[in-house]
């Protein structure tokens, strides 16, 4: 994540800001980190240290394959699957999710999502509002939402991150745009494409495996930061910058290599290989760790994409072969992060969520496959103080719609922004003409009162 | 309970594996568009090769020892060479969608390969080139089987039809079927006479292609046949399923005799060794088994 090339290091004569530290990865739309620091600095610093970890799993998960099993539908419809009992009576989920059926008291599933709009991409997950007839500016994710009601809880750490990798599907990749709240609002995405490291010139890529050379180094670049009067008119947001990177806090929360060797085998490792056949983003476990070494760094919002689930059939493997793939590996990823939040006091403070931009359908393809269905789909909350352990609203037969109490997307947005402490029904952030705009769209949906 | 004896992992799912004729080699076509090929016996990576651009669903070596046969679902055949790593020649230019199987005749001088866009293809190995399509099946093609000499193919798909050809004429000769659901997986017993169907509905047929009989497999897979291999000496039939077992059955009887446990998905593909003494599984957990039998 931290990148040091061997090129010179000038600081005596004439700083070159851009070689003096170039950052990669930390803002969107062409702002560099000092450009969103001195942005961001107006903006009010979070107390509490609410946050939200938003899992998406890329291309739609199959609802039905998942936590809506339907035994008694017709073979074409139920699948090769068999429900299992949770530790909740009257849930059940699927047989490939047995670490998950054992703390289902700590999660909320909804079986009704509804509201996608069935496109292929992470903007259904970012914010739940349409693409369509977007206020000017554009809908801001809700990561740049919090950072720009909430700010940085600390100068290290920027409030949003997103960890989506590079993917060969563009609409995928978006780590979260920061629409009207502002470019400088933009999620910290250091995995995105053409912004996988942190750059610090004058260091060689040898001296990463010599932490104390490293260290040192970093201090004798801030004794002559410190001292030198050529960088004194350098903007302070450079500064800031620097102080990321060099207090390390940032490198240290995204470098998962120093977590407990045994806390990371409790995760499940994964690869940064891209899932699937090659055009999505990476399927690793590790990623659920860094997200929460970032919230006790101090982000508020941390989003990641896992895997590949649209899964419409050979010749790339079956809907129910992907499952046993990418099921398993789910369950052991979220049930490590959800008893790692437990176990560090964390629960009832980060609000976990795990969902796709649509379900599948219900009647199996000739392929083998689900393919879209945006009629319904699923999400599994946790955390956050939510009253979890119960499943919110029901399909029919054979899980193609809603029969009770659909849930819309910005109802899970409006519980998440509920969790972080702010008052949907009353913030707004103004678009680009100057028209305030609620959050979400308060007069329809509200956050859910089962949870909260 | 049989243990595999190599236990060999891709970075994602396995789709195709193959013996060496002097089973000192073991190659694996993988889901992310590469090819392993591993030292027996040791178990131990020798080469990978990357060029496809999609999954690797055919292997086969020829007799040469020194030059690999691939097939993508990227619609091409690749022959590559084993002593340098690099690519030899690239057979393209006649599917239209995925390329989903690929056979070939013992010598490897001819292969046959069937794709999404319901064709068969003879391909002239050694002279690097297309021999012609056969056209008939009226849906997907997801499995084709050639004859050791390769005179007879045999192909089958989403028209529950198994469809037997003239490989020198490209004529059809006979339709075999129907079956109660998609043929997923076929392979030539050694002497050419008999192919063996399976399906959907986890069903095997030894299919005489002569004379239309074909002997049921009792007992077995519970989900889809996703694979098939005779043994060299043609007493045994090897199968791979979508309910994560490998099988091998009898064929005089047409009965179980092994079930072989180890897999976490489902089976790709099955491959014995030359001798007959090995066997090798290629399952969507991302893992190649090798198992003495």
């Amino acid at each position: 994540m931290l990148r040091i090339p061997g090129s010179g290091f000038r600081l005596c004569d004439g700083v070159s800001r851009r070689s003096f530290l170039q950052v990669g990865g930390l803002a969107l739309g062409g702002l560099s980190l000092p450009q969103l620091l001195q942005a961001e600095e107006q903006a009010p610093g979070g107390k509490s240290h609410k946050s939200v970890i938003m899992v998406f799993l890329t291309g739609g998960p199959p609802h039905q394959d998942m936590v809506d099993l339907k035994p008694e539908a017709p073979a074409e419809y139920r699948g090769e699957f068999s429900p299992i009992h949770s530790n909740v009576p009257g849930i059940d989920v699927c047989e490939h999710l047995p670490l998950m059926s054992q703390r289902m008291d700590r999660l909320a599933v909804i079986r009704t999502l509804v509201g996608s709009e069935g496109r292929h991409a992470a903007f259904q997950c970012l914010h739940g509002h349409p693409v369509l007839n977007q206020p000017p500016g554009g809908w801001p994710c809700f990561g740049s939402v919090i950072s720009k009601l909430q700010g940085p809880l600390n100068r290290e750490i920027p409030a949003s991150i997103s960890l989506q990798p590079r993917i060969g599907i563009q609409p995928w990749s978006d780590p979260g745009q920061p629409g009207f709240a502002g470019m400088k609002h933009a999620p910290y995405a250091p995995n995105a494409t053409g912004t996988q490291d942190l750059v610090l010139e004058g260091m060689d890529m040898s001296k990463l495996n010599d932490r104390r050379a490293l260290l040192n180094r970093m201090d004798h670049l801030r004794r002559t930061l410190d001292t030198n009067d050529a960088v004194d008119g350098m903007n302070t947001y450079y500064r800031q910058a620097f102080d990321i990177l060099t207090s390390g806090r940032l490198a240290t929360a995204l470098d998962v290599e120093q977590e407990d060797p045994a806390v990371r085998e409790r995760y499940g490792r994964g690869s940064k290989e891209p899932a699937g056949y090659g055009d999505a983003g990476w399927m690793r476990n590790e990623d659920f760790i860094v997200a929460r070494r970032l919230i006790e760094a101090g982000a508020r919002v941390v989003t990641l994409s896992f895997g590949r689930w649209d899964w419409h059939g050979q010749p790339h493997g079956t809907n129910f072969d992907n499952a046993r793939d990418h099921l398993p590996a789910l369950d052991q990823a979220l049930t490590a992060l959800l008893d790692d939040l437990r176990d560090r006091g964390m629960e009832d403070d980060v609000s976990v969520v795990v969902w796709g931009e649509f379900g599948r359908t219900p009647l199996i393809n000739k392929r083998g496959g689900r393919d879209h269905w945006p009629s319904v789909g699923c999400a599994l909350l946790a955390g956050g103080g939510m009253r979890t352990g119960q499943v919110i609203g029901a399909t029919n037969a054979r899980a193609e719609h809603p029969i009770q109490r659909p849930v819309h997307f910005q109802e899970i947005f409006g519980t998440l922004y509920h969790n972080l402490g702010l008052d949907v029904g009353n913030l707004t952030i103004n678009d680009l003409t100057g028209r305030p705009q609620f959050l979400i769209d308060y007069g329809k949906y509200q956050p859910l009162p089962e949870l909260v | 309970m049989t243990t595999p004896t190599h236990s060999l992992e891709h970075r994602n799912a396995a789709y195709s594996v193959a013996f060496s004729h002097d089973a000192q080699l073991l190659a694996s076509g993988c889901l992310d568009k590469t090819i392993t090929v591993w030292d027996l016996p040791s178990g131990k990576q020798r080469m990978q090769l990357r060029g496809h651009g999609e999954a690797i669903c055919g292997l086969a070596f020829l007799p040469d020892g020194v030059t690999l046969l691939s097939a993508s679902l990227d619609k091409t055949l690749r022959l590559w060479d084993l002593e340098s790593g690099k690519l030899k020649s690239t057979l393209t230019g006649v599917h239209q969608v995925y390329l989903t199987c690929m056979d070939a005749s013992s010598d490897c001088r001819l292969a046959a390969s069937g794709s999404h866009d319901k064709s068969v293809v003879v391909w002239d190995i050694a002279g690097g080139q297309p021999l012609g399509e056969l056209k008939g099946h009226t849906d997907l093609i997801t499995a084709i089987a050639m004859s050791p000499d390769g005179k007879v193919i045999a192909s089958g798909g989403h028209d529950v039809l198994v469809r037997i050809w003239d490989a020198e004429k490209r004529e059809p000769l006979k339709e075999l079927g129907p079956h109660t659901a998609a043929i997923q997986s076929l392979a030539f017993a050694p002497d050419g006479t008999t192919v063996a169907a399976g399906d959907d509905d986890g069903v095997i047929r030894i299919w005489n292609t002569k004379t239309g009989d074909f002997t049921k497999i009792r007992g077995g897979h519970q989900r889809t046949v996703k694979s098939l291999t005779f043994s060299p000496d043609g007493t045994q039939l090897a199968s791979g399923g979508a309910d994560t077992t490998v099988r091998i059955h009898d064929v005089a009887t047409a009965r179980e005799v092994r079930n072989l446990q180890g897999h976490r998905n489902s089976v790709y593909d099955v491959a014995f060794a030359p001798d007959g003494k090995q066997l090798a599984s290629a399952g969507f957990d991302r893992t190649v088994h090798v198992w003495s039998l």
